[in-house]
């Protein structure tokens, strides 16, 4: 317990950063208050019996209502006078992802959590997130899920949603080493994940998150000493090259970006 | 996620039962030539050769379009196969010698104890499999070619001495009356080959399942011809002493359905796979001749029959471990229903029409086809393989064997001839081994597969595209 507490604390100083570099909550800007407040108190009328349950409700309040706007101050539900509960979905749907062991799922949300001000509104119930944090991050370090192949994969059939989130996942476990790995089948392919990340985000339309990452890979250093990232390094190229004609264009979807940019400076390791 | 799963399960289950229902169960014939037929039923390509072929809960490449079909859902690219593959057939029949339990009269030919098995061999090279396979999402689908059976016999016996008989009979053929055998001169070529379509999807918490749809393609070509010699001395093969011959000749196509499934472990290190794949049955003709050597008072009309040649169904399942990055380990077992070979059995030589050679016997000889034997058969294959990551182009070695129960066409009933010729054989180890170079989008693999009866060198190419 007093190792975990440690590491807990230690991920704090991270969250103060993550606070600090996103002041503009991603995902302000729409509410439907009474709506969301429904679907919250659906999903958390659940939430010590089934997870699973909860977490489609959680979700639909998110849609109906990320942050309470203006964003800042508490925001409380009363649903009978002896019951209180805080608006808090990201923080929740986080928590309901960790029981069920979807960690990347629990982390990501346990990031906009933050960025979205959260922890600033409800410091209390709260008050438990960096441990929760830095049980993710230790649970996928352990764990190591092949999430590069299924990020691989999902590039290949230019599924590129999923590919940026299955690539940040990857990059959660490990970062970049350019050493060859078996994804599908017989053919190899360099463990490059921030890399392919932001080809996927480039293709998402967040030109700015993508050429950030694209300049934080370690492929143009790797590619030095081994030739067989030629492809990767002429790709990298290409990317360099949109990056310079659109990293100061809007995004294409600017919530989605938002998000991304939060994962990024909260995750990016 | 549990009711498409519940769907696509019951889904399956309804062609299954369909498929199998549908298709009669047919047979063969009891010429000798058949005995040995050799069934390429082991996972193409090189790589997967050298594994053993043990590839079901891998299927991780173009093959698996006939392997497992679930496995496509594997592959993140749209994908070709291509492989050539080497066969060496080692023919064993019995050549000479006298039945077990009988004594030399050490006249003539006649002076060796025991039967003695004859050894002839035969080459093959051919393109033994080509497929092509598209992912769309949680769906793949694959075209391919795969030679089922690509097998060529060509060997001649002496004629073994039977039982001490003071008879001889005319027709020479195994089933009949006789104290020797007739010296057989053999040919014959048979192909199958079959070109698929297969589906697979991704049903979620690991789980795919494929199906296959097949057309194969069947050609037979043979001739048994049967010198009648004497008694005590070397065969002669010349058109004086050909009594009779037999002819199995014939095209015919029919259709046939697979269905696999996958389970991968949610950190991918283990997985498990199974495939039912249903084996086609084809129609040709059998005929039996007599021959320029035949004696006047024996002459008989030439009888055709239609017979049939069941392929046998296989069932099998696999487990496969992948304790690191780029070692992997592979275990099958392959059921295989050799038996559907014997149903419907078809005696060539219509022995019962036969004119009568032997007065003293009331009833004309009986081919006693119920007392032929063919065991199904579970294969084991064994294999691994662990690539060179760090190592460019990444070189990949492989080893593996598998065991290949005997399965060959044995006769257990009263007649000597037929007892003589259609004999159990030992079962055989397979022991493989292979490696491979793989660039980003090619890599090539060569693998052998040695046995004392077939040996298979093999050579594929893999492209990604």
């Amino acid at each position: 317990m007093t190792a975990r507490r440690f590491i807990g604390l230690s991920a704090l100083p991270l969250l103060f950063f993550c606070r600090a570099a996103t002041a503009q909550p991603p995902a302000a800007g729409r509410c439907d208050k009474e709506a969301a407040e429904r679907a919250f108190l659906a999903g958390m009328r659940q939430y010590d019996k089934s997870c699973r349950e909860v977490i489609p409700r959680l979700e639909e309040a998110l849609q109906l209502c990320p942050v309470p706007d203006p964003p800042t101050g508490p925001w409380l539900i009363h649903p009978n006078p002896f019951l209180e509960y805080s608006y808090l979905p990201f923080y929740f749907l986080a928590k309901c992802q960790y029981k069920l062991k979807d960690l990347p799922g629990a982390l990501r949300h346990l990031y906009l959590s933050s960025c979205n001000g959260e922890t600033k509104r409800d410091k209390k119930n709260t008050g438990d997130l960096g441990t929760l944090t830095s049980g993710c991050r230790q649970g996928l370090k352990s764990q190591q899920p092949p999430y590069f192949g299924e990020g691989f994969t999902a590039a290949q059939q230019r599924n590129w949603k999923e590919a940026a989130e299955k690539m940040w996942d990857a990059l959660q476990v490990a970062e970049e080493t350019g050493e060859m790995k078996l994804p599908s089948g017989r053919f190899p392919v360099p463990y490059l994940p921030r890399f392919r990340l932001s080809e996927a985000l480039l293709q998402l339309g967040c030109y700015q998150e993508a050429c950030a990452e694209l300049g934080q890979s370690k492929l143009k250093q790797l590619g030095q000493s081994k030739k067989e990232l030629e492809p990767e390094l002429r790709r990298l190229r290409e990317l360099e090259s949109q990056c310079a004609s659109k990293k100061n264009e809007p995004p294409q979807q600017k919530e989605m970006c938002q998000q991304w940019s939060c994962w990024l400076q909260s995750g990016g390791l | 996620m549990v009711r498409p799963l519940r769907r696509w399960v019951s889904a399956a289950w309804v062609v299954l039962i369909g498929v199998y229902c549908w298709y009669p169960l047919l047979a063969q014939t009891n010429l000798e030539t058949n005995a040995g037929v050799h069934f390429n039923f082991s996972t193409p390509g090189a790589g997967n050769l050298a594994l053993g072929g043990a590839f079901l809960a891998l299927a991780f490449d173009a093959s698996a379009a006939y392997t497992n079909p679930a496995g496509l859902t594997t592959i993140a690219a749209p994908e070709t196969l291509v492989e050539g593959r080497h066969w060496n057939y080692t023919h064993l029949f019995t050549d000479r010698g006298r039945i077990d339990g009988e004594a030399p009269t050490n006249e003539g030919e006649d002076h060796i104890a025991g039967l003695r098995d004859g050894r002839a061999e035969n080459q093959v090279t051919d393109l033994s499999f080509l497929s092509y396979v598209v992912p769309r999402d949680r769906w793949s689908f694959a075209l391919f070619r795969h030679e089922l059976v690509n097998f060529q016999a060509d060997f001649s016996t002496q004629g073994a001495y039977l039982v001490r008989t003071a008879e001889q009979g005319i027709f020479g053929i195994p089933g009949e009356r006789d104290g020797r055998l007739a010296a057989l001169r053999n040919h014959m070529e048979l192909n199958i080959t079959t070109y698929g379509g297969a589906a697979a999807c991704r049903l979620g918490r690991g789980f795919s399942f494929g199906l296959t749809a097949s057309y194969f393609d069947f050609t037979i070509d043979s001739l048994a011809e049967r010198f009648r010699q004497q008694f005590d001395l070397p065969p002669e093969f010349t058109p004086a002493k050909l009594v009779n011959f037999q002819t199995q000749k014939g095209k015919d196509g029919d259709w046939g359905f697979a269905a696999g499934f996958l389970w991968e472990s949610p950190r991918k290190r283990w997985s498990a796979g199974g495939v039912y794949r249903q084996g086609p049955s084809f129609n040709f003709r059998a005929r039996s001749e007599p021959g320029p050597g035949l004696p006047l008072q024996a002459q008989f009309p030439p009888v055709q029959q239609t017979a049939a040649f069941h392929v046998p169904d296989v069932w099998g399942v696999g487990v496969a471990f992948q304790p690191a990055d780029g070692f992997r380990l592979a275990f099958d077992y392959d059921r295989i229903r050799y038996s559907q070979l014997l149903q419907g059995f078809v005696d060539i030589f219509e022995l019962a029409t036969l004119p009568r050679t032997d007065p003293t016997s009331e009833k004309p000889p009986d081919p006693e086809l119920n007392r032929f034997k063919i065991d199904d058969t579970g294969e084991l294959h064994l294999g691994f393989e662990y690539a060179f990551l760090k190592h460019w182009p990444v070189l990949t070695l492989r080893a593996g064997g598998w065991w290949e129960p005997d399965h060959s066409l044995r006769f257990e009933g009263d007649n000597v001839g037929f007892r003589a010729v259609f004999r159990q054989r030992a079962d055989q180890m397979h022991y493989t081994a292979g490696a491979g170079l793989a660039l980003r989008r090619l890599q090539i693999d060569a693998g052998i597969d040695y046995s004392n009866r077939t040996s298979v060198v093999s050579l594929s190419a893999g492209v990604r595209y």
